[in-house]
């Protein structure tokens, strides 16, 4: 038997086979030794404040006398020492580091480059598209996102109010900005890009959204007309 | 061969093998051909600008009797120049926008035809014919060289056709109805100021050094 205080050092014989723990009153009681013979090395370690035999009927016989002197407590739990001392992890010397994060920036660029995509409405797109010469749709391809923006990529882009957009490194910005730190460029896409295909349209703020390949389509007089008579229904 | 199976297979496969001497078709075969033509109609007026031309029974059938016809004679070479004259007649109807555009569903098939014939025996009636029906239908006969002197007043005074005929030119990259002085500016304004880029030669034979 040992105080409630000392039950950390059950950590000690945790190891042993057989060994079970239960706590009543402020006593901590150890069972499962064996009943003959001298106790393990590790067991006769531990600040018992008394160690008893015990006999069928729950009485208790101090060490080596023949005489009880009191009985087992009644409505112990018994739990192997494994559950009765869980491990639990050392707390670290040195306190972990979070991953770095970087918000991109885009900012103000005096470099003039083409304009790759435009980002329009589906109105203007499909008041261009009824009337436009082929030509001028054949070269492009375009989607529509749930909010009636169009975006359109291919030369030359039509004569459509809307953000114009170009490339850098596969990276669609809009004209006129560019990333705050342009080297990082190569790294954003290939962090960000989950397919080669993807298109990756990032806005002034920042903000970025992923557009697989699959669904910017070639532009037909007829693709429109369907995708905007969806939109009505 | 059936009329209606004959417009089946050009219209979803894009070609059709005939063969023996010209047919006469039964109402049942007309009516069926009639409907897969009104289908189609419905169809291709979605790839059409502005508002398509509405269906006109008379001459999407004509002209798909006709070109079913023409085939034919390509293949019995043997058959004389009145035979030709009999079985390839003129459209009867008035040329009205819709008579160009539906008979324009079968009849874009003429240029390619025409190459044909030409291939087997150029010069002969069959040619001559088709080239004079070419000339009659400028709508459907963009990239060949059988072009009339005069603009066709319905086709250029139809928005959808009009702006179609231009798309044709530039996508055949038809240099002579290109430079025709109805279709020079519409052709010019369609292209804008992309003319480089959308028809690279386009200003060398507009405006020759």
């Amino acid at each position: 038997m040992l105080a409630a205080t000392d039950r950390e050092t059950l950590g000690s014989v945790r190891h042993l086979p057989g060994l079970q723990a239960a706590e009543i009153a402020g006593q901590l009681w150890l069972g499962g030794l064996p009943a003959v013979g001298e106790l393990p090395l590790p067991v006769r370690g531990l600040p018992a404040e008394a160690i008893y035999g015990l006999d069928a009927e729950g009485r208790l016989f101090p060490n080596g006398q023949r005489t009880p002197t009191a009985r087992l407590p009644v409505g112990l739990a018994w739990q192997p020492l494994r559950v009765f001392v869980p491990l639990e992890l050392p707390t670290a010397a040195l306190p972990a580091q979070g991953i770095p994060s970087y918000r991109v920036r885009l900012r103000p660029s005096a470099s003039a480059v083409a304009a790759a995509g435009l980002l329009t409405t589906l109105a203007a797109w499909h008041a261009y598209a009824e009337t436009a010469p082929e030509v001028r749709l054949h070269c492009l391809r375009f989607a529509v996102a749930a909010d009636a923006r169009v975006l359109l990529l291919g030369t030359p882009l039509p004569p459509l109010p809307g953000q114009e957009l170009w490339l850098r490194e596969g990276l669609l910005l809009p004209a006129g900005f560019d990333f705050e730190a342009p080297l990082l460029a190569p790294l954003l896409r290939q962090k960000l890009q989950s397919s080669p295909d993807d298109v990756l349209l990032f806005a002034a703020d920042g903000s970025w959204e992923r557009m697989p390949n699959a669904a910017i389509l070639p532009v037909t007089r007829s693709a429109v007309r369907l995708t905007v008579e969806d939109f009505g229904r | 061969m059936l009329l209606s199976v004959f417009l089946h297979e050009l219209l979803t496969t894009g070609c059709t093998v005939l063969t023996g001497q010209p047919d006469s078709f039964e109402p049942a075969d007309l009516h069926a051909a009639e409907n897969l033509l009104r289908d189609y109609h419905a169809e291709d007026a979605t790839e059409l600008p502005h508002t398509a031309p509405s269906f006109n029974v008379e001459a999407a059938l004509w002209a798909a009797t006709y070109l079913y016809q023409a085939v034919k004679l390509a293949l019995v070479r043997e058959l004389d120049e009145t035979v030709v004259h009999k079985k390839l007649r003129d459209f009867s109807g008035d040329k009205t926008p819709a008579a160009i555009y539906s008979a324009d569903l079968t009849f874009r098939y003429l240029p390619d035809l025409l190459l044909i014939a030409k291939g087997l025996a150029p010069g002969d009636a069959l040619v001559v014919r088709l080239q004079a029906t070419a000339r009659q239908w400028p709508f459907s006969s963009v990239g060949t060289d059988c072009v009339g002197a005069e603009a066709d007043t319905a086709m250029l005074a139809h928005s959808a056709l009009r702006q179609a005929y231009v798309d044709r030119i530039i996508r055949a990259q038809d240099r002579v109805r290109a430079s025709q002085k109805h279709w020079a500016p519409l052709v010019h304004a369609a292209l804008g100021g992309h003319a480089a880029t959308l028809w690279p030669d386009f200003a060398a034979f507009m405006l020759p050094v």
